[in-house]
């Protein structure tokens, strides 16, 4: 690989024809990773805006024979339902979603076919994980903290062994007139070990809220209503805290 | 337009490059670009057709992989014939490595493979180029990828923002949640 990669310096073919748009669409989305079109979206605002049209993700898809989309999930007579919407427009004659059981609550999503749900039992949840495309449902233990669920996160970690871990966020304790903080409690699920297992806790203040996540890089990131990060890193089990650069 | 292979094999058409290197090759082998081909059918090329996009050094090795794909098909389609699908088969890995021969070269001769391909209208090498490229750009970071692709891939930076293809902010919360899921067709094994 070594003798293909030339120094921006040296680049001198007397032809200095740069790539047209409709080419670097033509490589790109031959990529068959969502992850290396992630790294793409960062080289430049040309490429990320490419990325982001429709005919790409339509064509990349395609290509690299993935069923990708959003699953829509909604609260319709008291009951849970949620849908896939598949980013083309059409479902893949490959794989199909199938419908999930009645009532089941998703609890997380991920780019690589699963899903972490749970469906109320009494008064608790029994956690499980499904993946839509086989139909699989496979119950899981249920977390060891009964605490109220803030965010759960899933995340892929090998396909060969299949290996996921999943993180759940819950809350301790009631609002105290004394106490400031809510403390946060982290549990992990290892699909290895087949255990939850707690791992660091958190202060939060109470005015402040976790109001949205996204996972990426085995690095599961919670967006607070004060402008916080609070980002899990799978490798070292770490709970990290930090604010927004300015804008 | 019919004319039996025999025919077009004997049928010879001159293409001259950029920078003045005459090829003559069989018809057959031209007609692989759909841009000479309709250039023929239109009856625009009279003894010599003109390429002015591509040098000399990169159509050779157009002309490399076209006769290379050209043969490989006859000989497929007389190994079929004579019922004989062991030869044929062996032509196919022998092709494959043909191609992943071919597209070890440096990467601007790459660029300007993607580049004849796609003016001659030759779906085969495109396919090969583009995927050989997208398969370099594979696991890598994005510093990487940059310094790896250099200006002749990100000529894209100056596109000017085209307005809200996607839109930015937080949706608004309601009890409605949207979640982000993928899956490879070919994972369908068990969780």
């Amino acid at each position: 690989m070594g003798s293909q990669e030339i120094p921006f310096s040296d680049m001198g073919s007397d032809q200095e024809s740069t790539l047209s748009d409709d080419m670097v669409f033509e490589i790109l989305t031959r990529l068959k990773s969502l992850e290396t079109l992630d790294a793409c979206k960062l080289v430049c605002k040309g490429w990320e805006e490419m990325i982001y049209e429709s005919s790409f993700m339509h064509l990349f898809c395609r290509r690299s024979r993935m069923l990708s989309g959003f699953f829509i999930q909604d609260i319709v007579d008291n009951k849970f339902f949620s849908m896939f919407a598949a980013i083309d427009g059409s479902t893949s004659s490959d794989v199909s979603i199938a419908r999930l059981p009645d009532n089941m609550k998703i609890l997380a999503s991920c780019n690589h076919g699963i899903l972490c749900c749970a469906k109320r039992s009494g008064k608790n949840y029994r956690y499980y994980v499904c993946k839509p495309t086989t139909q699989q449902l496979q119950p899981l233990p249920n977390p060891k903290l009964r605490y109220e669920t803030v965010s759960v996160a899933v995340m892929v970690l090998g396909s060969d062994p299949f290996r996921y871990k999943i993180v759940r966020i819950s809350r301790q304790g009631v609002k105290e007139p004394m106490k400031e903080y809510y403390t946060y409690r982290c549990e992990i699920f290892d699909s290895k070990t087949w255990r939850w297992r707690e791992v660091e806790r958190i202060k939060v203040r109470y005015s402040e809220l976790i109001i949205d996540s996204v996972t990426a890089n085995n690095v599961v990131y919670w967006l607070t209503n004060e402008g916080n990060i609070i980002a899990f890193h799978e490798a070292d089990e770490l709970l990290y805290k930090f604010s927004l650069p300015e804008k | 337009m019919s004319s039996s292979a025999a025919e077009n094999a004997s049928k010879k058409i001159t293409l001259r490059s950029s920078d003045g290197e005459v090829f003559e090759v069989e018809e057959a082998v031209a007609i692989e670009s759909q841009t000479i081909k309709h250039m023929i059918e239109d009856d625009c090329a009279d003894n010599v057709i003109p390429l002015p996009n591509v040098t000399g050094k990169i159509l050779s090795k157009v002309i490399e992989y076209c006769k290379r794909h050209v043969d490989a098909a006859a000989s497929a389609s007389a190994a079929k014939a004579d019922d004989k699908l062991a030869s044929a088969s062996v032509t196919d890995d022998d092709l494959k490595a043909f191609d992943a021969d071919f597209v070890k070269v440096d990467q601007a001769t790459l660029f300007d493979l993607i580049l004849a391909a796609n003016y001659l209208n030759i779906k085969g090498l495109l396919d090969l180029t583009c995927q050989t490229v997208a398969d370099m750009i594979k696991g890598k970071t994005p510093e990487e990828i940059e310094r790896h692709s250099t200006s002749r891939m990100t000529s894209l930076l100056k596109r000017k923002r085209k307005s809200e293809e996607r839109t930015n902010g937080l949706l608004s919360r309601t009890a409605t949640k949207i979640m982000k899921f993928s899956v490879l067709s070919s994972s369908i094994g068990g969780i």
